[in-house]
């Protein structure tokens, strides 16, 4: 388990504008260099990115958070080889019928 | 009459102080509100009593009409007075405060409502008599847009009807470009915006941000103090403003302060309030929009002028008739302000929250510093970077500007970065100096005569 931490103090958002998605949903995976998170800073906003791989299990900070430096803000997993898209459907031909 | 005995100051920081002080030379109490990041700030302790209203966001705190307006009851407010920005333009906290009834430090919530809506602002501006950028009505269709630009007349802007704050904008040089940037604008408007109607306005190139401040009260009499110069700005953030503005052409400068005047009585306003304008190098005047509120910049009109801005506010708000008239007030000298934030030009102006170490402010005669901050105090990532105002009067530019060389050369700050080092270029840069540059002028300057000299590095940024 390794987790996304802050670069900076702020608010936490989770999605670009109040009436737009989340940038991720929990359990969703994420791509290194994606866009998770935003902190505000003095009116200036800064994305979050995934430096790693993954699938993200938990938000560890809610929308519209005081965050703190080098704070905790999600939980990443490293995806197990194979396992994108199924849930345990190892003896599922469908999976094996790729390129 | 409606004499104010206790007015709730609902923001923060300097402009918080500044209403602080303002409501004690009154005789007036003040009533501070905190949010947890603000415990024990400077203007919270010279209040006579205060609340904690919520968290550090300020969604959670200065941003929260309900928590705001309770806490003014509970500390038996007769008025609030928003400063500037969170709730200071916001028509549904004007309206929610008056039927509580408190009285707000500001004009009608229908004037806040008429001239926060950009199109809306625009036509009656232009039904005042106030001159407004050539532009068209709300349009969909390529063909009648080319029709229109025939009149508006090239270069143009594209701007999404329902965009705002610089956002939806795209500039056109001549007509062979306008169909293709009409429909990727339109398709980009519906996306962002959810409505692709768009409008033509003339693209004003050269031109020079002037704006007048206005007082009115609510016997119907209605005053300008005379213009402000902000046209040096970076991404449509002020960075110095002056007063008067140097070297405005007398015409330009008498039709502007005529427009402010007939449009804050036109729209019924009651209170301080600014027309900001565009002003192009031949002389010619356009509306560009109209604050509600106090000013970041207001000190500078102060300073020329002898008028304690703040202290106008309270009166009106109380009933009382303004004490002087038109004739009453002239400009005496020049004044410049310099904003002192705690951002990085160095580094992009990336904001830079911290503790200030060390926090020394100048002084001396016609010097004036606003700020809410002293030493040892944080400067906390939630809220704008403003650290402090350098306010220099002067009985002329030259002596204006001078003292605001030495003001910034005594202006200490350690712990985090500052725009100190810019203002101190800009200071000394020949062109700023003679006066008279435009609103394009300073992101030109940042790329070449004004960028910093290589191994000038602020320790913290």
């Amino acid at each position: 388990m390794r987790t996304v931490k802050t670069a900076m103090p702020g608010v936490f958002y989770r999605r670009p504008s109040p009436d737009e998605e989340p940038y991720v949903q929990e359990g969703e995976a994420v791509e290194p260099g994606q866009t998770i998170a935003l902190i505000e800073v003095m009116k200036n906003f800064n994305e979050i990115k995934a430096e790693q791989a993954g699938t993200l299990t938990r938000f560890l900070a809610e929308d519209g958070d005081e965050v703190s430096i080098s704070q905790d803000i999600a939980e990443l997993q490293d995806r197990l080889p194979g396992a994108e898209g199924t849930t345990h459907g190892s003896g599922d031909s469908r999976d094996g019928g790729g390129p | 009459m409606n004499e104010l005995r206790r007015v709730l100051v609902a923001n923060r920081g300097e402009i918080a102080l500044r209403i602080v002080r303002a409501c004690h030379v009154a005789g007036i109490e003040a009533v501070a509100v905190y949010s947890r990041a603000d415990t024990d700030a400077h203007w919270v302790r010279l209040a006579d009593d205060a609340r904690y209203i919520g968290g550090s966001p300020a969604q959670k705190s200065y941003l929260d009409t309900g928590a705001v307006l309770e806490a003014a009851e509970d500390t038996g407010a007769d008025a609030v007075h928003p400063g500037y920005g969170f709730l200071s333009e916001n028509e549904g906290f004007a309206r929610a405060a008056r039927e509580r009834g408190l009285v707000f430090i500001g004009p009608p919530a229908e004037v806040i409502g008429l001239m926060g809506d950009k199109s809306r602002a625009r036509g009656t501006a232009s039904s005042a008599g106030v001159p407004v950028v050539p532009g068209s009505g709300p349009l969909t269709d390529v063909d009648a847009a080319l029709r229109e630009a025939e009149t508006v007349g090239y270069p143009l802007l594209v701007k999404a009807s329902a965009g705002g704050g610089g956002r939806g904008i795209r500039r056109v040089a001549g007509p062979e470009e306008l169909a293709e940037v009409f429909a990727a604008a339109g398709a980009e408007a519906a996306g962002t915006f959810g409505d692709g109607t768009l409008y033509l306005e003339r693209a004003v190139e050269g031109a020079r941000h002037i704006e007048v401040q206005v007082l009115a009260d609510t016997h119907g009499n209605a005053v300008h103090l005379f213009e402000r110069d902000c046209s040096v700005q970076r991404r449509r953030q002020k960075l110095v403003e002056e007063a008067p503005a140097p070297r405005l052409d007398p015409g330009a400068r008498e039709e502007a302060v005529a427009a402010a005047v007939r449009l804050a009585r036109h729209v019924g306003y009651v209170g301080a309030g600014t027309v900001e304008f565009l002003v192009r190098p031949d002389g010619s005047v356009y509306f560009m929009e109209m604050n509600t509120r106090i000013q970041v910049e207001h000190p500078v009109t102060e300073s020329v002028t002898g008028v304690d801005l703040v202290a106008e506010q309270l009166r009106i708000a109380s009933g009382a008739a303004l004490a002087f008239d038109q004739s009453d007030l002239t400009v005496n000298g020049a004044a410049v302000e310099v904003r002192i934030n705690a951002e990085s030009p160095e580094n992009g102006f990336a904001p830079t929250p911290g503790t200030l170490d060390a926090f020394t402010v100048p002084g001396g005669p016609g010097v004036r510093v606003d700020t809410g901050f002293t030493a040892a105090d944080t400067i906390s990532p939630f809220y704008d970077s403003l650290l402090a105002k350098v306010v220099c009067w002067g009985a002329d530019r030259p002596q204006a500007l001078a003292r605001a060389r030495q003001a910034l050369a005594e202006l200490e700050i350690e712990g985090v970065s500052s725009t100190k080092a810019l203002h101190e270029r800009l200071l000394a840069d020949p062109e700023f100096c003679s006066g008279a540059v435009d609103i394009g002028w300073l992101e030109h300057a940042l790329g070449g005569r004004l960028s910093a000299p290589s191994g000038e590095r602020s320790p913290s940024g």
